[in-house]
C-alpha cells in the first residue's frame, strides 16, 4: 500500500467549484459527497423517528391515557390525539428508523469508504449513485406527508399486514402513500446495491483480491446482494397490497380467494433479510474498529468472511419464524426453528473472533472503541433473545409482547446504532479532516450506554409478564417498569443532542486529524483527510 | 475495458432484480400448490358447509354482508361448543347452511338448549336483526340430548332477508348453550 498522503488542492479543478451550492449537491457524482448526504439524511430521519418514539414513551409512561384523548389548543387550533394517532406513531417510528435512518446511514458510510478501501477512484456508476441518493429524501417526505391527508398516516404497524391494511380497515390515501414511499425507498436501495456490487467486483485496485478486502467492504458486498435479492420481493408484496386496495385484485382478500397469510410470507421473505441488511455492515465496522484499536490484525479473517456469507444465506431461509402463530404446519415450524437456531453458529463465530482480536491486544479506549466493545456485549444480548424468540413454543407466549420489542431494540439499537456510532467516531476524521471531541464523545457514549439499557432492558420483563406491544394503555401492574423505560427513553433521546453538537462543532473547529490519526492499516488511512477528489493520485497497488 | 464489463454486470444484476420481482408474484401460485401438496389447509372461499338447502330459491341480491358465528356455554355445563365456520361473506337472500359442533365432556348424558341472538353492526349502534333472518333449521328451537363423551353436529340453515336495513354490514350469530331442566 504505497499511496502517499496527497494534499487537497491537487489538479482536478474542473470537478469541484470553489463554493458548493444546492445545485452542486443536486448534481454531484462524487461518492464522498453522496456518502455525507446519505449520513445527513439519515440523521434527519433519525431525529424524526426519535421524536415519534418520544411520543410513544410519553404515552406509555403511566397507565391510562396521558396524551391521547386530551384536547389542547395552540392559538386558534384545537388538537386531540386519538388512539389511531398512537398506532400511527408506532408504525411510522419503525418505518423511519428502518428504511430512512439505519439503512441510509450504512449506505452512507459504505458510499464514502468502500471505493477508497478497495483503491477505486469512485463508484462504478457515479450518476446512478446520485440518483439513488436523491430518491431517498423524497420518499421519506412522501411518508411524512401522509400525516396530513384524510385518515392520516398508516397505523397498521411497519409490517402492514392485511386485512388491517386492506381498503376496508385502512381507508384513506395514507396507506397508499406509505406503499409508494416503500417503492421509492426500495428503488433507491436496489440501484445503490447494483452500484456496490459492480464497484466491489470490478473496480478493485490491482492486487486487491476478494480475500484481501477489508471486512467492512465484504459486509457491504454481502449486504448489497441481500438488498438486490430481497427488496424486489418486498416491492412485489406491497404492489399486490396496492392493487388489492385500489384495483379490486384479491391477492390477500379472503372474500376473493386470496390469503392474508401469503402476504406475511412474502413480506418476511424480504424483511428477515432486511434485519441482516441492517446488521451486517455493523459487523464490518466493528471488525475494522476492534482490529485498529487492539493494534492487531483481525482474528480469523477468513472465518469472518464466511460467517457473513453464512448469515446472509441462512437469513434468507428463516422468514417464517416471524409468523409461528398464524397456524402454520408443525413440520414447517420445526424447520424454520432449526434454521434460525443455526444462525447462532456463524454469529457466535464472529463474536468469539472479536473477543480473540482484543485478547492480548494493546487496547486503546477511544470513543469509537467504546462503542464497538459495547456493541459486542449488548448485541449478543439481542442475539440471544432472538434465539429465545425463535423457539416456536416460547414464541406462542411472547409473540407480539414487549419481549419482542426488547429483542428488536437490542438488535437495532445495541446492534445497528452502536455500530454506526463506532463507524462515525472512527471515520469522522477521514471524512472532515478534523477529530471529533473525545471528551464529549465519551460522555455521549456513557450516557447512551446507560440510558439504552434503562430503556430497553425492562421491556424483556414487561414482555414476559404479558404486556402487548402497540397498545396505548396497559394494566397498571406494568406501571413501574414502563415509567423506568420512559425515563430511559427521554434520557437516550436527549443524549443524542451531544452527538449532533459534537459532529457539527468538530467539523469546523475540531483538532486537525492528519491522514492517519488512529494508526489504521486499510487503504483509506493512506490518503489525506479528507481524501482528494479522486481518492488516489495514482491507483494503489496492493501487495 | 473496465467500463464495458461494468455495464454488462449492471445489466445482469438488473435482470436479477426483475426476476426477483417476478418471484414475488410466482409466490402466489407456488404457495397454493405447496400447501396443497403437503396438506396444509389454506383459506378457500366458500367452504363445503355452504351448500344451498332444499326449498324454493329466493331472489339473491348483489348486496353482501359478513356473518360471524360465536358459541358460548353457560357456566358449569360440561359441553365444548363452537362453530365450524367462523365467518362468511354472504349475499342477501342466499340460502346458507353452516354447523356448530358440541361435545359432551362428562360421562353422563345431558340435556341442553341454546339461546339465539343475531346482532347487526353498521352505521348505527349494534341492533337486533333477528327479524330479518329466516331460520329454516336451527338447534335452538328445542332441547337436545347430548350423549356422554360424544361430539354431535348441529346444523343451522338460514336466509338473510333482502330487506335488511341498509347500513348493516356485519351480523353476528351468537348462541349460548344452557342446561335444560324441563
Amino acid at each position: 500500500m504505497s499511496a502517499e498522503a496527497i494534499s487537497d488542492n491537487h489538479g482536478h479543478h474542473d470537478h469541484a467549484p470553489s463554493k458548493k451550492g444546492f445545485m452542486y449537491y443536486l448534481t454531484t457524482t462524487n461518492h464522498k459527497d453522496i456518502g455525507k448526504m446519505y449520513l445527513l439524511t439519515a440523521l434527519n430521519f433519525f431525529i424524526i423517528g426519535g421524536l415519534f418514539a418520544m411520543f410513544i414513551r410519553a404515552e406509555l409512561a403511566e397507565a391510562g391515557y396521558q396524551l391521547l384523548n386530551h384536547p389542547f389548543s395552540v392559538g386558534p387550533f384545537t388538537f386531540s390525539f386519538s388512539g389511531e394517532f398512537f398506532n400511527q406513531m408506532t408504525a411510522m417510528h419503525a418505518t423511519f428508523m428502518i428504511f430512512f435512518a439505519i439503512i441510509p446511514a450504512f449506505i452512507g458510510l459504505g458510499n464514502f469508504f468502500v471505493p477508497i478501501m478497495i483503491g477505486s477512484p469512485d463508484m462504478a456508476f457515479p450518476r446512478l449513485n446520485n440518483w439513488s441518493f436523491w430518491i431517498l429524501p423524497f420518499s421519506g417526505l412522501l411518508m411524512l406527508l401522509s400525516f396530513f391527508v384524510p385518515g392520516g398516516a398508516p397505523g397498521a404497524g411497519w409490517t402492514s399486514y392485511p386485512p388491517l391494511t386492506s381498503a376496508a380497515y385502512s381507508p384513506g390515501p395514507g396507506m397508499d402513500m406509505w406503499i409508494l414511499g416503500i417503492h421509492l425507498a426500495g428503488a433507491s436501495s436496489i440501484l445503490g446495491s447494483i452500484n456496490f456490487i459492480v464497484t466491489t467486483l470490478n473496480m478493485r485496485a490491482p492486487g486487491m483480491t476478494l480475500f484481501k478486502m477489508p471486512l467492512f467492504v465484504w459486509s457491504m458486498l454481502v449486504t448489497a446482494w441481500l438488498q438486490l435479492i430481497a427488496t424486489p420481493v418486498l416491492a412485489g408484496a406491497v404492489t399486490m397490497l396496492l392493487t388489492d386496495r385500489n384495483f379490486g385484485t384479491s391477492f390477500f382478500n379472503m372474500a376473493g380467494g386470496g390469503d392474508p397469510v401469503l402476504y406475511q410470507h412474502i413480506f418476511w421473505f424480504y424483511s428477515h433479510p432486511a434485519v441482516y441488511i441492517m446488521i451486517l455492515p455493523g459487523f464490518g465496522i466493528i471488525s475494522e474498529v476492534i482490529a485498529t484499536f487492539s493494534r492487531k490484525p483481525l482474528f480469523g479473517y477468513i472465518t469472518m468472511v464466511w460467517a457473513i456469507i453464512g448469515i446472509a444465506v441462512l437469513g434468507c431461509l428463516v422468514w417464517a419464524h416471524h409468523m409461528f402463530t398464524v397456524g402454520m404446519d408443525p413440520r414447517a415450524q420445526m424447520m424454520f426453528m432449526a434454521m434460525t437456531f443455526l444462525i447462532g453458529v456463524p454469529t457466535g463465530i464472529k463474536v468469539f473472533n472479536w473477543l480473540a482480536t482484543m485478547w492480548e491486544g494493546v487496547l486503546e479506549f477511544t470513543t469509537s472503541m467504546k462503542f464497538a466493545i459495547a456493541f459486542v456485549g449488548l448485541f449478543t444480548i439481542g442475539g440471544l433473545s432472538g434465539i429465545v424468540c425463535a423457539a416456536a413454543p416460547v414464541d406462542y407466549q411472547i409473540h407480539d409482547t414487549y419481549y419482542v420489542v426488547a429483542h428488536i431494540h437490542y438488535v437495532f439499537f445495541a446492534g445497528s446504532f452502536l455500530s454506526i456510532m463506532a463507524g462515525v467516531y472512527y471515520w469522522f476524521p477521514k471524512m472532515f479532516g478534523r477529530l471529533m471531541s473525545e471528551k464529549m464523545g465519551s460522555v455521549h457514549f456513557w450516557l447512551t450506554f446507560i440510558f439504552m439499557n434503562v430503556t430497553f432492558f425492562p421491556m424483556h420483563f414487561l414482555g414476559l409478564m404479558g404486556m402487548p406491544r402497540r397498545i396505548p394503555d396497559y394494566n397498571p401492574v406494568f406501571s413501574d417498569l414502563n415509567l423506568l423505560c420512559s425515563i430511559g427513553a427521554f434520557g437516550l433521546g436527549a443524549t443524542q443532542i451531544l452527538l449532533i453538537i459534537n459532529a457539527f462543532w468538530s467539523a469546523k473547529h475540531g483538532k486537525l486529524a492528519g491522514s492517519n490519526p488512529w494508526g489504521g492499516h486499510t487503504l483509506e488511512w493512506q490518503v489525506s483527510s479528507p481524501p482528494p477528489e479522486h481518492n488516489f493520485e495514482k491507483i494503489p497497488v496492493v501487495k | 475495458m473496465a467500463k464495458r464489463s461494468n455495464s454488462r454486470l449492471g445489466v445482469i444484476l438488473t435482470v436479477l432484480v426483475l426476476a426477483m420481482l417476478g418471484l414475488a408474484y410466482a409466490f402466489v401460485p407456488l404457495y397454493k400448490s405447496f400447501c396443497q401438496a403437503i396438506g396444509i389447509p389454506i383459506a378457500q372461499v366458500g367452504t363445503d358447509l355452504r351448500r344451498a338447502p332444499s326449498g324454493a330459491p329466493v331472489a339473491i341480491s348483489d348486496r353482501t354482508v359478513t356473518v360471524r358465528f360465536m358459541g358460548t356455554v353457560n357456566r358449569d355445563f360440561p359441553l365444548e361448543f363452537a362453530p365450524q365456520t367462523v365467518a362468511l361473506k354472504l349475499h342477501l337472500g342466499e340460502p346458507t347452511l353452516v354447523a356448530y359442533t358440541a361435545r359432551n365432556t362428562s360421562d353422563k348424558a345431558i340435556e341442553g338448549i341454546a339461546v339465539h341472538q343475531a346482532l347487526g353492526q353498521g352505521d348505527d349502534d349494534v341492533v337486533d336483526v333477528l327479524q330479518y333472518i329466516d331460520l329454516e333449521q336451527c338447534f335452538c328451537f328445542d332441547a337436545h340430548t347430548y350423549p356422554a363423551g360424544e361430539a354431535v353436529n348441529l346444523p343451522v340453515s338460514f336466509i338473510i332477508k333482502p330487506d335488511l336495513p341498509k347500513g348493516i354490514h356485519t351480523i353476528t350469530f351468537q348462541y349460548t348453550m344452557f342446561r335444560y331442566e324441563g
